[in-house]
């Protein structure tokens, strides 16, 4: 399937201000919204007990999801910009979807191991 | 620029450290692209390492053993670790504010009516609000990384 760069720039924009806002609510979550700061929220009890919040986690993945296409098509703009050429542009492609979807999945494994019994 | 054989795309020759890293009579904004860049793949690259270091509470909940999880942390609770998360932090809120801002461009906001080339043929982008929020997101940038150095510096070892 082919999607205009166009599309896929403001695809970008968008999970980046997605990315900004769910990044601001974690950012919080480590300090002012717990009481003790920084070290307090790092707690194995106060790490759990996001991880097991439903609305927490599902903050959490949907953060994950922006981030892996986020991320990845960032470095997919570098490496087009480095060289040119279509078999280079097929080769990073794949090799960023790819990418994207391994940290997708790796991240999610974290997530989804409190409401699934656990995903050894 | 050469035209690479058996392909339609011209090649860059110039690669990352002729093209992004030459800054010679680099204009404001060309440094804030640069720091763009520059902090989106670092904050990328530790992206990586987060969801591996954080995927240490799976064993820990599974196995019921937390000391997992506290090893863990205790041996990311030093300077060196902290002043690592205070640079990602800064680069962090720096690339999602100047991604704002290049939104805002992309989408004609702030970047002025075009006009006839005049002295001092300064594009009205380069003089206009994009320009003045450039400065104001890194004030704003300067002013959460020292909240950031407050949470990770002050309140770890003196509150």
């Amino acid at each position: 399937m082919m999607v205009r760069e166009s599309t896929i720039m403001w695809i970008q924009y968008i999970t980046g201000l997605g990315i900004l806002v769910l990044g601001a609510l974690h950012f919080a979550s480590l300090t002012f919204l717990v009481q003790g700061g920084y070290l307090e929220a790092l707690r194995y009890k106060i790490v759990i007990s996001r991880y097991t919040d439903p609305l927490w986690a599902a903050a959490l993945e949907a953060f994950l999801a922006l981030l892996s296409y986020h991320v990845f098509n960032g470095f997919r703009i570098m490496l087009l910009e480095y060289n040119q050429g279509s078999g280079w542009s097929k080769a990073v492609n794949v090799t960023m979807f790819l990418a994207a979807l391994v940290v997708f999945l790796y991240g999610t494994r974290t997530i989804i191991t409190f409401y699934l019994g656990g995903v050894a | 620029m050469a035209m690479s054989t058996g392909t339609k795309f011209p090649r860059n020759m110039r690669g990352v450290l002729g093209g992004w890293i030459r800054v010679s009579h680099a204009n404001f904004e060309r440094w804030l692209y640069l720091a763009h860049r520059v902090t989106g793949l670092v904050v990328g690259l530790y992206l990586i390492a987060h969801l591996v270091e954080t995927s240490d509470i799976v064993p820990a909940y599974l196995s019921g053993d937390k000391e997992i999880w506290t090893n863990l942390m205790g041996s990311l609770s030093n300077s060196a670790a902290h002043a690592g998360l205070l640079i990602i932090a800064a680069f962090a809120v720096y690339h999602g504010l100047n991604g704002v801002r290049l939104f805002l461009a992309a989408s004609g906001v702030g970047v002025g009516r075009p006009i006839r080339p005049e002295w001092p043929y300064a594009p009205v982008s380069l003089r206009s609000f994009q320009r003045n929020l450039g400065w104001l997101f890194i004030a704003v940038t300067l002013i959460l990384t020292a909240y950031a150095f407050y949470e990770l510096f002050i309140v770890t070892h003196f509150v």
